[in-house]
């Protein structure tokens, strides 16, 4: 099987996450002209707390001091820093040059100081917000709030007018909570519009709208996106909540949201194994156009199409075979979807048996499919 | 779909673990199931794994599933970061790779942080494969304090398997070991402190108090029920030189003790700790609690309170004679009226 996507790009060192710590250390370590000098028994100081979270492992098995100093004379190598000597303890200092990080799309970019640990600091909030059970809505007032209020009346006058627009559409998070909306969908209730949520265009989007979903950024989509009707009191308000429940000022946790604006914005491309196969036909006059892996596992479109049925029926086999997705050489666009030749013989004679009782309709094919798969597959194992 | 689900049928894929998942999904973590991710993309960085062993997949341990996998054995998916690093499953990543297999399913989780990477890895080696030393754990858990992070003892216990009463131990002592260092007493001195008296030092508030009581620990070894007794009292004092009075009396109270270690002897085991013990018991007990007795008893029962009764008449009387109290009665301490009525 071959890799598709990513694979190319040049890997960072296995220990680079000690090499952050160790840059972080140093550069934290300023004075007015910026970073100062350390000897290697400061540093270790600085930056042991750390590492121990880190490399415990590595620490326990090199011990403390031998492991730093050889990172030393690996970020020395690497042009991270200069090395001197001082009565037998080595003097260090930042030089010019940035180590680097890989973003979660893959990247790899100049590492920008102090960002792992605002990450950490971010996911510390998030965390105490997730177990708090915050909830910005309550901060935020809505003229839905008012139902009797000329705003949420002149709303609803609209409504009746235009209907809902569609252009406005509403983005409800996975767990169905409304951010910003809310006066637009209880207005849309109170008339019985249907109400247009936002439409992922792939499963990526999906995914980077769920992975962007923490606790701080409905906080941010709630002022950011009310902001020309909310007071700065009531901004205030929701960013001394925040801070109560945090425990740190909102403007260190403002910080470490501009410094990891970049990173969180940069989505992981989507995995996509590719499946080396071949085609078999379905009929011995057919064209070959099966696709089958070398371990026994069928493309599910192209078996059911060469079987004779829509391609849509692969959903009735959802809750009855396993699947995988991959690409294959003559696949295009989404991945395709395959399953094993034994869970496909066994999940089909369920789904038909399981129809039949519940009366439902059952297509002839799905039985010379099956068929199909049992000849192919089966005979093959009692000729081996 | 909610966050860590993942697509259609994968979810009856045979590797898919819904132990894995249910632990994933309680930390609020965003994965998915990849039934195919290619050996090739894995890597073993540093520190995403927690075990100190030399060897954290060993050998006979890969041979055997490696064995189990060629014989159809299906093996629950490993975890991985988002870059592909291995989070969990070594023994199952090498046993893919000796079997020249090119893939191997495995959960990848979005935005995982090392220390997130690290406590996963730990909850997950906890409850299948081989657990995790003790040491490991430890190491674990104080670098984690270190770290500046706020352990919640209940999920670290789930997470690890150690009693909560422990991990609170081991985090207090981790604390105090700190503190002691920003305090600037050399470590050398600490050694004969156990992680219960660190733990227990760590609850002084005041940081005069608290290098005060721990010198004193180390120089009277004051057993830790005692000195919880002194920290309790020096913290609910209303100033610092009254918090500072009560460790220097604490002291003062022990000089024969810190006399006789600093000679390079133990000091000398009093039967009366553990008397003291007994009459604080019995104080709590009224007259009628004490006769309270079943009918068959009562005969011996009043014949040791009367033996009792005379012990500690001659006690009182000895004490009267013998004890220099002049200094505690000047200090308020002594002048109790029994003491006075003895004499």
């Amino acid at each position: 099987m071959a890799i598709t996507e990513a694979e190319t790009t040049l890997d960072l060192p296995l220990d680079n996450a000690s090499r952050l710590a160790i840059f972080d250390a140093l550069h934290d370590s300023r004075g007015e002209d910026g970073p100062l000098a350390l000897t290697e028994s400061e540093l270790l100081e600085r930056v042991i707390g750390r590492l121990r979270v880190l490399v415990p492992r590595e620490l326990h098995l090199a011990g403390a001091r031998p492991y730093l100093h050889h990172k030393l004379i690996a970020c020395a190598e690497a042009g991270l820093i200069s090395m001197g000597s001082l009565e037998g303890d080595a003097i260090l200092a930042l030089t010019d040059k940035l180590p680097s990080v890989r973003y979660p799309d893959g990247e790899i970019r100049d590492y920008t100081p102090g960002l792992v640990l605002a990450l950490e600091r971010l996911d510390g909030d998030n965390a105490r917000l997730r177990e708090d059970r915050f909830d910005v809505r309550t901060l935020i007032p809505s003229s839905a709030d008012e139902p009797g209020g000329p705003e949420f009346q002149a709303l609803l006058e609209s409504m009746r007018e235009h209907g809902f627009l569609k252009q406005f559409w509403i983005a409800a998070q996975d767990d169905d909570v409304v951010i910003d909306g809310r006066a637009r969908k209880k207005a849309a209730a109170i008339l019985d519009l249907n109400v247009e949520y936002v439409k992922y265009g792939s499963d990526r989007d999906r995914t980077a709208a769920r992975r962007r979903d923490t606790p701080l950024n409905r906080v941010m989509i709630a002022v950011q996106s009310n902001l020309a009707r909310l007071s700065p009191e009531t901004v205030q308000a929701v960013h001394e909540a925040v801070a109560a429940v945090t425990r740190r000022p909102w403007d260190e946790t403002s910080t470490d949201l501009a410094l990891t604006a970049e990173w969180r914005r940069s989505m992981p491309p989507e995995y996509s194994p590719q499946f080396e196969v071949e085609k078999l036909a379905f009929r011995p006059d057919a064209e070959a156009k099966i696709q089958v892996t070398a371990d026994n596992k069928v493309m599910l479109r192209s078996l059911i199409e060469a079987g004779g049925l829509s391609n849509y029926k692969i959903k009735l086999l959802e809750d009855y075979v396993p699947t995988e997705r991959a690409r294959s050489g003559h696949s295009a666009g989404r991945k395709a979807v395959f399953a094993r030749a034994d869970d496909l013989i066994s999940g089909i004679a369920t789904m038909q048996r399981e129809r039949r009782a519940a009366k439902l309709k059952v297509d002839p094919e799905w039985d010379q499919i099956r068929d199909w798969l049992l000849a192919t597959f089966h005979s093959e194992r009692s000729d081996a | 779909m909610p966050p860590g689900t993942h697509d259609g049928g994968s979810s009856m894929h045979p590797s898919a673990s819904t132990q894995i998942e249910s632990k994933l999904s309680a930390r609020h973590l965003s994965f998915t199931f990849e039934p195919n991710l290619h050996i090739d993309q894995i890597r073993d960085v540093e520190g995403n794994q927690v075990r100190l062993s030399k060897h954290r997949a060993p050998k006979e341990m890969v041979e055997r599933y490696a064995q189990q996998m060629k014989g159809g054995a299906i093996f629950p998916a490993i975890v991985v970061n988002d870059r592909y690093e291995i989070v969990d499953g070594n023994t199952r990543w090498m046993a893919v790779r000796r079997n020249r297999k090119d893939t191997i399913p495995a959960y990848v989780c979005a935005n995982l942080s090392a220390l997130e990477a690290r406590s996963l890895s730990v909850e997950l080696n906890q409850s299948h494969g081989l657990s995790m030393t003790s040491e490991e754990l430890h190491g674990f858990v104080t670098g984690a304090v270190e770290e500046g992070k706020v352990l919640d003892a209940k999920a670290y216990s789930r997470m690890t398997g150690v009693k909560p009463s422990t991990l609170a131990r081991w985090v207090a002592a981790q604390q105090f070991d700190m503190r002691i260092a920003r305090e600037g007493m050399p470590e050398e001195r600490l050694d004969a402190l156990s992680n219960s008296i660190r733990a227990a030092l760590q609850v002084a508030k005041l940081s005069a108090v608290f290098v005060a009581v721990t010198e004193l620990a180390v120089d009277a070894r004051v057993p830790v029920a005692q000195l919880k007794m002194i920290i309790t009292e020096a913290n609910a004092a209303s100033s610092e030189a009254d918090a500072r009075e009560v460790v220097a009396r604490a002291r003062d109270a022990r000089s024969d003790d810190i006399k006789a270690i600093a000679a390079g002897f133990k000091s000398a085991k009093r039967k009366g700790i553990g008397s003291a013990l007994h009459i604080g018991g019995l104080l709590r007990f009224e007259v009628s609690d004490l006769l309270d007795v079943p009918r068959d008893k009562q005969t011996e029962m009043l014949e040791r309170m009367r033996l009792l009764r005379d012990r500690l008449d001659g006690a009182l009387m000895r004490a009267g004679n013998e004890w220099d109290l002049t200094e505690a009665d000047a200090e308020g301490q002594g002048a109790s009226p029994a003491l006075a009525e003895v004499r």
